[in-house]
C-alpha cells in the first residue's frame, strides 16, 4: 500500500489481521482500514489471507486432537489426579544401608542338614579325640626312653642276624618278660612286687 | 474453551472462583475435596493445555507428560496464585516455561544423540481411516504435508514470535493476555504478532509459488 498503489498487499493484510487479533475487535486503528472499506477487491484478498491463516489455526489444533484424543486425556486427567493423591500422602523413610536386611540365598532343607551334620561330627571327633588316650601313642616314648635302642634299630639288627638256633627261640620268647623284670619297680611297691608270682615262676608241668 | 462450567458465571469468574475454593480448602486440609473441586479446572483447561503443549514440543508422550506437570504444579503452589489474575493466564505461564524448558532439555540431549525418523500419527492411523469414511488418502497426505510444512515453519520462528502466534491465534489470547503470560508489553505483542504473520506467509506460500 502506498501512495501509487492503495492496494492492500500481504503485510498490509498481516498488519492489519494481528491488529484486530491483539485487540479482539472488528475493526483496528490501522491506515489500511479505510480503504477495506472502500475497496472491495482488497475486501477479497483480505478475505484470502484470513482465510489462510485460519487454515493454519484448524490444521494445528486438527493435528494436536488427533494425538490428544478423548480417552487419552481421560487417561492423563486420572494419572493426574494419582500424582496429586500421592503427594498428600507422607513419605517413606527407607533405610539405608545400616538397617537394611541382608540379601540371603535360600538354601535348601537337605543341605542345610548335610552341613549340621558335619559340623556335630567334626565337634565330636575333635572332643574325643582330645578326651581319649590311644596306648600306642603316649606309651611307646616312655618305652623308647627306658629301653635305650630304637625299635627300627633293633629290627634292623635282627633281621640281620638268621634267627636259626633254639635259644634265640627261647630268649625271644621270654623276652618281655625279662623287660618287665628288669623294670625299675618303686620302692612303696617292692612288698607287692616280691609276693606277686611272675611269669618265669609259673612252670606248666 | 472446552470443559463444564458452573451455571450462571462466565468461564473467568468460574475459574477465580474455583481456584480460590480449593486454595481455601488446602489451607483447611480438606485435600480430597480440593482435589476434587480442581477436577473442575482440570477438566476445563486441559484440551487447551495439551494443544499448546504439542505444539511446542511436537511430540505426543512429551506433551502429555508436560502437560501433567504442569497441572500438578498448579495445585502443589495454588497459595501463590493471586486472584487478580485470571487462572488460564496463571496456568498458561506455569505451562508455557515447562514446555520451554523441555525444549532446553531436548536440545541438550539432541547434542549428543542422533535421533531415528519419526512417523506422525497421519501415517499411524492410515489404514484404520482409508478403510472406511473420512478424508480421501489424498486429503490425508495433503493435510499432513500441509501441517509438516507449518511446524517446519513455525520451529524457524524466534521463541518470542512463535510463542505470541500461538497464544493469539490459536488460543485466542488477546494482546493483554499474551502480555501477562509473556511478559512482554501490549505493543511489544502486536509487533511480534505482526512479524511472525509476516514470516509465516513468506516461509509458508514461497513454497507453494514455487511448486506452481
Amino acid at each position: 500500500m502506498g501512495l501509487l498503489n492503495p492496494h492492500l498487499d500481504d503485510d498490509d493484510c498481516a498488519d492489519v489481521w494481528s491488529a484486530r487479533l491483539a485487540l479482539g475487535a472488528e475493526e483496528s486503528d490501522r491506515p489500511a482500514e479505510s480503504h477495506l472499506r472502500k475497496c472491495g477487491e482488497c475486501r477479497a484478498r483480505y478475505a484470502d489471507f484470513t482465510t489462510w491463516i485460519d487454515g493454519l489455526r484448524t490444521d494445528a489444533h486438527a493435528e494436536a486432537d488427533e494425538t490428544f484424543t478423548r480417552d487419552k486425556l481421560a487417561a492423563q486427567q486420572a494419572q493426574i489426579f494419582r500424582r496429586l493423591e500421592s503427594l498428600e500422602q507422607p513419605a517413606r523413610i527407607i533405610a539405608f544401608p545400616r538397617f537394611a536386611r541382608p540379601v540371603s540365598v535360600p538354601v535348601s532343607g537337605g543341605r542345610r542338614w548335610i552341613a549340621a551334620a558335619a559340623v556335630v561330627g567334626l565337634i565330636t571327633g575333635v572332643g574325643l579325640g582330645q578326651l581319649m588316650e590311644f596306648p600306642g601313642r603316649t606309651r611307646q616314648p616312655e618305652s623308647l626312653a627306658q629301653n635305650g635302642p630304637k625299635p627300627a634299630v633293633v629290627e634292623t639288627a635282627r633281621a640281620a642276624q638268621p634267627a636259626s638256633s633254639d635259644d634265640d627261640d627261647e630268649t625271644f620268647l621270654n623276652e618281655p618278660e625279662v623287660t618287665t623284670s628288669q623294670a625299675r619297680v618303686p620302692d612303696s611297691l617292692q612288698y607287692l612286687n616280691a609276693i606277686t608270682p611272675g611269669a618265669r615262676d609259673y612252670d606248666p608241668r | 474453551m472446552s470443559g463444564a462450567q458452573p451455571a450462571g458465571l462466565p468461564p473467568r469468574e468460574a475459574d477465580s472462583a474455583a481456584a480460590s475454593a480449593v486454595k481455601a480448602m488446602q489451607a483447611d486440609g480438606r485435600h480430597a475435596e480440593a482435589r476434587e473441586r480442581y477436577a473442575e479446572l482440570v477438566a476445563r483447561h486441559q484440551r487447551r493445555a495439551a494443544r499448546i503443549a504439542f505444539h511446542y514440543l511436537r511430540d505426543g508422550a512429551e506433551s502429555d507428560e508436560a502437560v501433567q506437570d504442569a497441572f500438578v504444579k498448579a495445585y502443589s503452589h495454588l497459595s501463590t496464585f493471586r486472584e487478580e489474575l485470571p487462572f488460564e493466564v496463571w496456568f498458561t505461564r506455569i505451562l508455557i516455561n515447562g514446555c520451554l524448558d523441555r525444549i532446553k532439555a531436548r536440545t541438550r540431549r539432541e547434542r549428543w544423540m542422533v535421533s531415528m525418523p519419526d512417523s506422525g500419527p497421519g501415517e499411524r492411523d492410515f489404514a484404520e481411516r482409508t478403510a472406511g469414511h473420512g478424508p480421501s488418502p489424498e486429503d490425508l497426505v495433503l493435510a499432513r504435508e500441509r501441517r509438516q510444512k507449518l511446524a517446519a515453519a513455525l520451529a524457524k520462528l524466534p521463541d518470542r514470535q512463535r510463542s505470541v502466534f500461538m497464544l493469539s491465534h490459536y488460543e485466542g489470547c488477546t494482546s493483554r493476555e499474551v502480555s501477562a503470560i509473556t511478559g512482554l508489553n501490549e505493543s511489544t505483542v502486536r509487533v511480534h504478532l505482526f512479524r511472525a504473520i509476516r514470516k509465516l506467509r513468506g516461509m509458508l506460500t514461497e513454497g507453494n509459488h514455487g511448486a506452481s
